[in-house]
């Protein structure tokens, strides 16, 4: 080892020695070093707040580590006048020690918070202002504190020792049922247990075995819980008298002394401990469990207070934690989502008015509460004294009724709040049906059979009516086929990439559990008719959740077993027009799925069904404005259809392909004396406008002399042909439906909808102008009409935007440049209101893009800032969907198109650098083995995109090195032949 | 120094070092252990291992004799592991060979739960998990030597020389990385909500 290996970085050696004050408890300034160190300032004051950030996480995290405070690695002998004896309890914030004060020689409790010389001043202030206010609280059932102290880094509150226990431990004591070897169940307290048994005792003395285990029996232990109820109520009453909230009432902060006296301790610690930051990572579990719904939302008042000693009440009742889970955010779910159960549920033998004070305590409303501590503690004591108490239970009913409005329509899945309302409604519904099952057993005995299946019929009708009010949420029926199928980089270019529809995580979360219910559901299709028809429709939300999540097979397999269902029942002779209607639905849904395969055929045969089916029905009932609209939809889906055929055969590999005449423009870039073996790109990539293809691949478009007689071509436009057919034929069918009844918001939206893809159909020629506009005008109207439905709003946007930038002739540049910037404008609100809405978010991307391109060709905007804005926006959901392919491809193509701009402005450094990320991008797609059939002239395309680029910037082997790779891989792909 | 033949050396050493070992336990468990096991139980079981293998200890071939203590502790750490998480730990994401020792629990995972681990007022609860995965693929981003260099100096307070030993790497090498890993984590951490101490909940 020389010593040049030995010489450290100097930075570094500062920062060791800033790190080690650090860690001293000294609070050493930044910006002296940085003074002192003139030559490293900038960097000091860059990188050692991050340092002072990674030592405070690290303490603030081994403060916490297993739910209970910690010391950390550091163990505590002494804190200035205060001797410690031995560990008492450790709760979230902090450690209780019993300690001697030497100098008053008496014994107190010390509560040391784990955090230390790392709190600002502000934030010590604020300690000790609280303490103060709970040094001022005096009453016979809140634990006095002393006064607070600190002691080479550690912050101390001084309380008076209550020889207790917390009803944290009794509790869990009654839970085992297994009393301590000293402590008979009789609740004789031995000396040498200590006082601290005690208190126990006072519960366990109503116990008596029950098997082997020790249960709760009768009055006697019914009313000391609600003595200990009272007294911890009239604390809080007192506190609250005085503006003081507990903020952390839990069983754990009650203590329960030799006599029965109940004590309330750590009054505004909790307070103190939140602002701090200071914040109790794995304890968050423990308190969770007893925190007011409404805190999660950040409010919080003596109601709280009042929800937390209700539920602990809860615990002592039922011994039996009213909110179980396993991890923090169930737990949290539950709290803010669920009711618990009526202890009565647990234990009939709870009295029922003790039952109805309880659950008034903790009702998940604040408005439905006690209205003060002290109204709790009337009823309590009313209770206890066999008096008529002033809560009223709420029937079932009313329970239903509550959750209804908890639940109202949820605005998509906009955020983690809306998710979490949606999970819930799903829990609820779970309760709905226990309590269901369990009512029928009740009932079983008393009412008749027949009765009791009728109500087991509509209960589970009405479970899958809320089933799919939640569903509708999150998969609002829309009918923009392009909405789930993407043209592939740069709307109109060489390959498409099928985009899946894709779920944020939470929603597909959300998917998984719904599936369970609608199974459950589905699987009860025996018997009945009504329940079998159910059980279709079951089956057939089963289908459409497996589409959302990506899970083709399974939809596929869902949407046949919901079309043999259907089609069992029309053998047995329940078939109505309204069957046929859901037979023909469920045909275009196995279409779609064909269609997201990319099995075109197939997809067209199940749309052909459904059409015949649907005609057919018509014959019977030719008015039926259901029956016209499904029809038109049908249409529409073929006619989409058909298009989505046409380009999957425009991908078919080149054949024979042509090599191009070199561009003379484009010369230099080649390198000396060597043949080019590639058409020059930007002539492949711009073929002229009249190529009368909507989209093709490069290497077709111009390479064949127009009018050569071509099968595919004929192929081609006997596809297009028939799509106009069907779309035109929608069309009329919705006009008529229109005439029929203006107001069904239905019929404009598809109308809207075959517009849009017949003027892409149609390229852009003038009649394919009409249509947009015509698109254009309807859902505007209807975003007018109602503003607030996402659904509009979105179609609009991609309606507005479906303009080819590229492509559009220069006298409609203004008004497609228009278009997008409004289209636009909707998008940026769209993502904004809902982040997790891929889809949204990716169309954002793609317009900014054309946007880009149409600056481009007008000079009338700057390109660069707007695609710099789509590679971040882009680069995020990569981030967050890796699995997405086509995500990948789009963060490529965004990355070229940057690149060409900067290169246009002449900053080559940067373009190719930014274009070599793209190819980078486009290269690790690839190899992770998923080098399916659109991926080669997808890379290859990034390559000669990088050429382009690198060519520019004077580099011009480099550049007829890229294209020579971009032409082996064309000619590979040409090999390949997946043509069928 | 560190005797073979004296256990009493060996306690003055754990002594000596017992907040270190400490951190490097509590940094290392698993998050699913979190609450089951106790770092300090950790600490004696190992140092008993140590005893029994202190005999063995070779000055020449082990170097510094607080290293060979925490390479002691790491086996009994990885030890336990596999016996209350079994054949889950075997999972391909969860071991992770930094140059010859493995680590339970990967190291950018530990480290994006010291980063994250803060975030727990009950309005941040939510964005938890989300910040968590955020934090951790950022983190994955460092190269792992980076990564075990900022977990040994910050959440092990390893020297510089000690890292370096450690890694098997030059003492300059490793004060470089040290100070590029911490630019890479000003990054990350400035990106972190709540970081700054500014946010606050209510």
């Amino acid at each position: 080892m020389n010593d040049q290996n030995e010489r450290r970085d100097p930075l570094e050696e500062l920062a060791a020695e800033f790190t080690e004050r650090l860690r001293c408890g000294e609070n050493p300034s930044i910006p002296d070093y940085a003074a002192a160190h003139p030559g490293l300032a900038d960097e000091i004051l860059d990188l050692f707040p991050t340092i002072v950030s990674m030592e405070r996480l690290k303490v603030q995290k081994e403060a916490s580590s297993d739910g209970r405070a910690s010391l950390g690695a550091v163990r505590l002998e002494r804190l200035g006048d205060f001797r410690i004896i031995r560990e008492i309890g450790r709760g979230g914030m902090g450690i209780v020690f019993e300690a001697e004060q030497e100098s008053l020689g008496r014994s107190v409790a010390i509560k040391v918070l784990p955090q230390h010389s790392l709190l600002d001043p502000d934030h010590l202030r604020r300690f000790r202002q609280e303490a103060q206010i709970a040094a001022g609280l005096l009453h016979t059932n809140i634990v006095p504190v002393f006064g607070v102290g600190e002691h080479e880094g550690f912050h101390y509150i001084v309380m008076q020792l209550i020889p207790g226990v917390g009803l944290d431990k009794i509790i869990a004591r009654l839970v085992s049922g297994t009393p301590d070897e000293e402590m008979g169940a009789d609740g004789e307290d031995s000396a040498e247990t200590g006082p601290h048994d005690a208190g126990a005792g006072l519960f366990m003395r109503h116990m008596r075995f029950v098997g082997n285990r020790l249960r709760p029996i009768g009055a006697p232990y019914w009313k000391s819980v609600a003595r200990a109820g009272l007294q911890a109520a009239r604390a809080l009453q007192y506190a609250h008298s005085r503006d003081t909230l507990h903020r952390d009432i839990k069983p754990a902060n009650l203590l329960v002394d030799g006599s029965g006296t109940v004590w309330v301790t750590d009054f505004g610690v909790a307070k103190v401990m939140q602002d701090n930051d200071v914040t109790r990572t794995g304890d968050v579990v423990g308190t969770l469990r007893y925190m007011a719904p409404e805190r999660f939302h950040g409010r919080t008042d003596a109601r709280s207070d009042i929800y937390s000693l209700g539920l602990t009440l809860y615990e002592l009742l039922t011994l039996k934690p009213a909110f179980d889970a396993k991890d923090q955010s169930s737990l949290i779910l539950h709290i803010t989502q669920d009711e618990p159960a009526a202890p009565r549920k647990t234990d009939p033998g709870i009295p029922r008015d003790l039952d109805t004070i309880v659950l008034k305590a903790i009702a998940r409303n604040p408005e439905h509460r006690y209205r003060s501590a002290g109204a709790l503690a009337d009823d309590l004591e009313s209770f206890l004294d066999d008096m008529p108490i002033q809560a009223r239970p709420i029937t079932s009913i009313e329970r239903f009724f509550r959750w209804c409005r908890r639940n109202p329509v949820v605005a998509g899945l906009a955020s983690a709040v809306s998710f979490l309302l949606l999970l819930t409604a799903v829990v609820a519904l779970v309760g709905y049906l226990q309590t269901r099952e369990a009512s029928i057993l009740a009932t079983k005995a008393l009412k008749g059979e027949k009765d009791q299946r009728r109500k087991a019929e509509s209960t589970s009708l009405l479970a899958l009516e809320v089933l799919d009010r939640i569903y509708a949420q999150f998969a609002p029926k829309g009918f923009s086929a392009s909405m789930e199928s993407t043209v592939g980089p740069g709307g109109s270019d060489d390959v498409e990439i099928q985009i899946h529809p894709v779920v944020s995580r939470e929603t597909a979360v959300l998917l998984e559990s719904l599936l369970v219910f609608y199974d459950r559901l589905a699987e009860q299709g025996s018997g009945k008719v009504t329940l079998r028809q159910e059980a279709a429709v079951a089956y057939q939300r089963v289908g459409s959740i497996h589409r959302h999540l990506g899970h083709f097979d399974l939809a596929r397999d869902a949407y046949r077993q919901a079309l043999e269902m259907e089609l069992a029942l029309e053998e047995d002779g329940f078939s109505d027009k309204k069957s046929k209607r859901k037979i023909a639905l469920l045909h275009n849904e196995l279409g779609t799925i064909s269609r997201l395969e990319s099995r075109p055929d197939e997809a067209y045969e199940s749309h052909r069904k459904a059409l015949v089916l649907l005609e057919s029905t018509l014959t019977d009932c030719p008015d039926d404005p259901n029956i016209l609209f499904d029809l038109a939809r049908t249409r529409f889906l073929l006619g989409s259809q058909s298009r989505f055929d046409l380009r999957s055969i425009t991908h078919a590999p080149p054949p024979g392909r042509n090599p191009g005449e070199a561009d003379p423009n484009r010369r230099e870039h080649q390198g000396p004396g060597r043949p080019r073996r590639s058409p020059p790109p930007g002539e492949r990539r711009r073929p002229p406008p009249d190529a009368g293809r909507p989209d093709g691949p490069p290497w077709q478009r111009g390479d064949r002399p127009a009018g050569e007689n071509d099968p595919r071509q004929d192929r081609e436009r006997l596809m297009r042909e028939r799509a106009e057919t069907h779309l035109l034929a929608a069309i009329a069918l919705l006009k008529e439906l229109q005439s029929g009844d203006h107001a069904v918001t239905a019929y404009g939206h598809l109308l809207a909808c075959c517009y849009r893809e017949l003027s892409s159909l149609l390229g852009f020629s003038s009649a394919a102008i009409s249509h947009l506009s015509a698109a254009i005008e309807i859902l505007e109207d209807l975003t007018g009409a109602m503003p607030d439905d996402p659904a509009f709003r979105f179609d609009l946007a991609l309606t507005l935007g479906v303009w080819d930038v590229r492509r559009v002739s220069a006298s409609l540049l203004p008004e497609a440049e228009t278009n997008l910037e409004k289209a636009l404008a909707i998008l940026e609100e769209l993502e904004a209101e809902y982040p997790n809405v891929p889809s949204y978010a990716m169309s954002h991307v793609q317009m900014l893009h054309k946007i880009g391109g149409v600056y481009k060709r007008s000079r009338r905007g700057d390109v660069e800032p707007v695609l710099r804005q789509a590679t971040e926006i882009q680069s995020s959901l990569v981030r967050r969907y890796p699995g997405v392919l086509a995500y990948k491809v789009w963060d490529a193509e965004i990355l070229f198109a940057l690149g060409r701009s900067l290169a246009d402005q002449g900053e080559h450094g940067e373009a190719r650098a930014v274009a070599e990320r793209g190819v980078a991008i486009l290269e690790g797609i690839s190899d992770d083995g998923t080098m399916r059939p659109p991926l080669p002239p997808v890379l290859a395309n990034g390559y000669i995109r990088l050429a382009e680029i690198v060519g520019d910037a004077g580099d011009e082997e480099a550049a007829v090195e890229l294209m020579d790779r971009a032409h082996d891989l064309l000619e590979g792909w040409d090999a390949r032949k997946h043509l069928p | 120094m560190l005797d073979p033949g004296n256990v009493q050396t060996l306690a003055d050493l754990f002594e000596n070092h017992r907040e270190r070992l400490w951190r490097m336990v509590h940094f290392r468990l698993d998050r699913r252990l979190h609450g089951r096991i106790d770092p300090d139980d950790v600490l004696q079981e190992g140092y008993l291992a140590a005893v029994q293998r202190l005999k063995h200890y070779d000055s020449e071939a082990f170097g510094s004799p607080f290293l060979w203590l925490r390479m002691v502790m790491n086996q009994t750490l990885i030890d336990l592991h596999r016996h209350h998480l079994g054949a889950k730990i075997r999972a391909a994401d969860r071991e992770v060979a930094v140059h010859g020792s493995f680590y339970p629990q990967t190291t950018s995972a530990s480290l994006a739960i010291h980063l994250i681990g803060h975030l727990t007022s009950p309005s941040q609860a939510a964005a938890r998990a989300e910040a968590m995965l955020q934090v951790e693929s950022a983190i994955e981003e460092m190269s792992s030597i980076d990564q075990e260099v900022v977990a040994l100096r910050h959440f092990e307070e390893l020297t510089n020389s000690e890292v370096a030993e450690v890694l098997g790497i030059e003492p300059k090498a490793a004060s470089i990385r040290y100070i590029r890993a911490l630019k890479r984590l000003k990054t990350i951490v400035e990106q972190m909500p709540g970081c700054s101490g500014e946010t606050r909940d209510e």
